[in-house]
């Protein structure tokens, strides 16, 4: 595999959301307005960044027996560092995401990505797949906000648009959110049928 | 004996790494959140003030009160918090403003759980003005529904009753400290 290939997979071939279905919690929880979305992309691009290089510098050195410990305490350090440059630098944001950010720990995704591939792989491929999954991670969940946002609330990025369509409320609600994720996934899985049929 | 060694060194270092982040961040984290409330704060008074003329209270039980001082040093206004466990799901914590007459002037939510589009419109305007001017007596501090004066909102009548009860609690709180006996 090269190197454009660990980048590129993450965003479409196995987007972590889309396509794994992994860490729905913050996905579903927090899709209610674009800026959440984008925030809570770009949070967990950075924690995935952060886990990915380190954990694929000291793989070597650490015993496999106390493996998962180990990158638990190396997210956990990087989520906290985000929470406080939220807390610190975006209190809107901080208000809005709240609970959800030091819940990035718990996102599968990003030990998944540490212990499936940086434990196994070179930091330069580390690096390229912490930004692939990132980046699919943060489109997924735009994608997501934005139908949940302009057909909830009939706005976006918090600007209304026009149009006098009355919002459709159970978009903000969770079971809007299932759906909604529910459909994008089916059109997913639509499309990549189709082009391998293609193929 | 190798993985003991190896945690606590990972420990360490992350120990380390959070101590330096803290240390930046710590200033700024302050500013925020005072900037926050200097912001709430601004929203629901009627007038123009600085910051210098926020004075915080607090009182005996811990309360904290935010009093706003005028040109010869007069109380303009109190905003306290004040929160009511009525609401449809979970909290309601509000800032009030009160006049020296003990007048509500305006508040806003600092936290609710309220649904969407029905609840959390506590926080809008209509609701919010139904409050303006009124004080602890002359005015039934209870929805329509139950008899009193407020016109509950559509669909959400527990999380107006909540609003309600939170907004009369933090008057009685300022009323309490301000206007009983002991005038200021």
């Amino acid at each position: 595999m090269n190197a454009w290939q660990e980048f590129n997979k993450g965003i479409i071939k196995e987007n972590p959301v889309l396509v794994a279905l992994l860490g729905l919690c913050p996905v579903l929880a927090v899709t209610t307005t674009v800026i959440n979305g984008l925030g809570m992309g770009l949070a967990t691009t950075f924690v995935l960044l952060g886990s990915n290089i380190v954990i694929s510098l000291i793989s070597k050195l650490i015993p496999s027996k106390v493996r998962i410990p180990c990158y638990i305490v190396v997210i956990a350090t990087f989520v906290t560092i985000v929470d406080l440059l939220i807390q610190a630098f975006s209190p809107a944001l901080n208000k809005s995401l709240g609970i959800f950010i030091p819940l990035i720990v718990v996102n599968c995704m990003i030990l998944g990505r540490a212990e499936a591939f940086a434990s196994r792989n070179k930091l330069w491929y580390s690096i390229l797949d912490a930004l692939g999954m990132g980046i699919g991670f943060t489109l997924a969940l735009f994608l997501l906000s934005a139908i949940r946002e302009i057909l909830g609330s009939g706005t976006i990025f918090g600007i209304a648009i026009a149009g006098n369509m009355p919002p459709i409320l159970i978009f903000v609600l969770p079971p809007g959110a299932f759906a909604a994720l529910g459909f994008i996934v089916a059109a997913v899985i639509y499309f990549t049928k189709k082009n391998k049929g293609a193929k | 004996m190798k993985s003991v060694f190896v945690l606590t060194i990972i420990g360490f270092f992350s120990a380390l790494l959070l101590y330096v982040t803290n240390d930046i961040t710590k200033v700024p984290i302050e500013k925020a959140m005072e900037r926050v409330k200097v912001e709430a704060l601004r929203q629901i008074f009627p007038f123009e003030f600085k910051n210098d003329d926020i004075k915080t209270v607090i009182d005996e039980s811990g309360k904290e009160f935010f009093e706003i001082k005028g040109e010869d040093n007069n109380l303009k206004g109190v905003a306290v918090e004040t929160s009511s466990n009525e609401g449809y799901s979970g909290e309601i914590i509000l800032l009030l403003a009160v006049s020296p007459k003990g007048e509500v002037f305006d508040y806003s939510v600092l936290a609710h759980k309220e649904t969407p589009g029905l609840g959390n419109k506590i926080e809008n305007e209509p609701f919010k003005k139904q409050f303006k001017d009124k004080t602890l007596d002359g005015f039934n501090w209870k929805v329509k529904k139950d008899g009193g004066f407020v016109d509950e909102l559509t669909a959400a009548t527990i999380s107006s009753r909540a609003a309600t009860d939170a907004v009369k609690k933090g008057l009685e709180v300022v009323s309490k400290k301000y206007f009983s006996g002991n005038k200021k």
